[in-house]
């Protein structure tokens, strides 16, 4: 079913997270001016100049800010994978992601616990990171 | 002082078999039905109509987001003075109507026609995967996030642990909800629901359930806004326009300042209240936009009426019932009435007749001030109005 999941209309703001994730990197805006990390699809804030923003790999750590059980799939792709977790996760650096969690049977998750990536890899190279529990 | 604007015309769409259009309808004769309706109610004719507002996602594909033109076109306004079209989601009308308060009361138009139409359930066009993941969708859509409900659950999921709400409380504003659909015999539902069947309801995405969510429906409405010194002449009792108030901040749910606390609404109903010269006691009737359980939960406490966090005690023991203290989208909402994509409109419909007293079974005793408030996207655009029989 892989191969039917829909992948990212990239675009010129978002094609280096996409391949910097082939190379098992997690690339990430930074501010200069405010010293704040971010994530497409934001570009600017009130009190940046687009110039003084740069790309930086970031650890890959996190902890969950919320997360949602999905028993109802986005569309016939997501069908197999029932019930899946997507979850909203504030990187150690301050940028909030949306991405899946994994986990095993005997694991469970709650707010706040600490996740940290993996590059989940097509057999194209296509890769989308994604989190696991950090135990 | 000046011109007053005012509501002087509501009216919504008849609907069967659960929220169906009767066959041998289409988007636009939904519209043109809900804006005879609204006209005759005033006594006004379509000639008198100098300003449109319109949005619908039934242009696409076809005439695409143009929708002022197709309805200019198909109504048969002549020299329209006044247009809009912004889309902004849920709570579009109620920015449309802030938006026609200003042009009437600036001067230029007089009688402004906002219009709705949805036949997102017979054409069965409303579902959870179809979303490119394109420019702001492409986290949520790759991930499988369906849309809208896996955002907002999201923001369930938060408030539940920051706050501790449950899912009995999310169930206590489903079934109030429904008590007031039984009264509304054009909801959709109109059977009175349990604590335990919303908790038994199947699950979407957690913390919300099938009963935690919207309907999906067709549907329409219109309204007309003139001035008070036009309104002199009609049929209907002008609602005044007395406050309102936008507010806007992501498009992404994930992008949400604080995903427990709806920021956006606390500003759009400060503005509000700020311009009426009311506060949240003067308010008899307040229709909030109940795309999930949730929704109703935040706005609550956004606005005012509770403090932030203690949106789970104020709805408990069914006080938003017909029977409790505080009357909350007595159509049913669109959780049992009607749901067909944008629903902010009907909070509009609903607020007018409740006002003017002609609501039947579910008639309010004499209420004076009604807040609605919409919420678009995913909590991301926010806008409240306040209606009231006086003038300020």
């Amino acid at each position: 079913m892989e191969a039917n999941k829909p992948r990212p209309i990239i675009d010129p703001d978002s094609e280096l997270y996409w391949e910097t994730a082939k190379l098992n990197k997690l690339m990430i805006q930074y501010s200069k001016d405010t010293k704040e990390y971010f994530l497409y699809s934001k570009q600017l804030t009130n009190t940046q100049d687009s110039t003084n923003i740069e790309w930086k790999e970031v650890s890959g750590k996190g902890t969950i800010y919320s997360y949602t059980v999905i028993h109802t799939p986005a569309g016939p792709a997501f069908a197999d994978d029932v019930p899946y977790i997507v979850a909203s996760i504030t990187l150690d650096e301050g940028a909030r992601i949306i991405t899946n969690i994994k986990i095993n049977n005997e694991e469970k998750i709650s707010i706040g616990d600490k996740v940290k990536v993996f590059f989940d890899k097509q057999e194209d190279g296509f890769t989308i990171p994604k989190f696991i529990l950090d135990q | 002082m000046g011109r007053k604007p005012c509501i002087v015309g509501a009216s919504d769409f008849p609907l069967q078999n659960r929220g169906r259009a009767a066959k041998g309808n289409s988007e636009l004769t939904i519209q043109k039905y809900c804006a005879e309706k609204a006209l005759k109610q005033a006594g006004l004719k379509m000639s008198d109509i100098d300003g449109i507002a319109v949005a619908g996602m039934w242009g696409i594909p076809g005439p695409g987001l143009m929708q002022p033109n197709v309805l200019v076109e198909y109504l048969g306004i002549k020299s329209p003075k006044w247009l809009e079209g912004t889309n902004i989601g849920g709570s579009t009308f109620l920015l449309q109507v802030n938006h026609a308060y200003q042009a009437i009361k600036a001067g230029l138009c007089d009688t402004v026609l906002v219009l709705y139409g949805s036949l997102q359930k017979s054409k069965m066009s409303r579902v959870l995967g179809d979303r490119p993941a394109l420019y702001s969708n492409q986290f949520e859509v790759v991930s499988g996030l369906p849309l809208p409900v896996g955002g907002y659950a999201l923001a369930a999921q938060r408030h539940m642990a920051v706050y501790g709400s449950t899912r009995e409380s999310l169930a206590e504003i489903a079934v109030a909800t429904r008590a007031w659909a039984t009264m509304n015999e054009n909801a959709a539902f109109q059977t009175p629901l349990t604590i335990d069947e919303v908790m038994s309801s199947k699950p979407i995405a957690t913390p919300l359930h099938r009963s935690d969510c919207c309907l999906i429906t067709d549907g329409g409405g219109a309204l007309v806004i003139t001035t008070q010194e036009k309104s002199k002449d009609l049929k209907t009792e002008p609602i005044f326009i007395r406050g309102f108030g936008d507010s806007n901040s992501h498009s992404s749910i994930n992008y949400m300042p604080n995903m427990e606390h709806l920021e956006i609404a606390t500003i759009s109903s400060k503005k509000a209240f700020d311009m009426a010269k009311l506060t949240t006691k003067d308010i008899d009737i307040t229709m909030i936009y109940d795309s999930f359980t949730i929704t109703v939960l935040l706005t609550l406490e956004a606005i005012g009426f509770c403090k932030i966090g203690e949106g789970k005690d104020f709805v408990k023991n069914q006080r938003t019932a017909p029977d409790g203290e505080f009357a909350l989208n007595t159509n049913g909402g669109g959780l049992s009435y009607c749901h067909p994509g944008m629903y902010g409109i009907f909070t509009i419909i609903e607020a007018t007749r409740q006002l003017w007293g002609i609501c039947g079974k579910r008639q309010l005793k004499n209420p004076q001030n009604a807040l609605c408030h919409g919420t678009g996207g995913v909590l991301s655009s926010s806008t409240t109005l306040i209606l009231s029989k006086e003038s300020s």
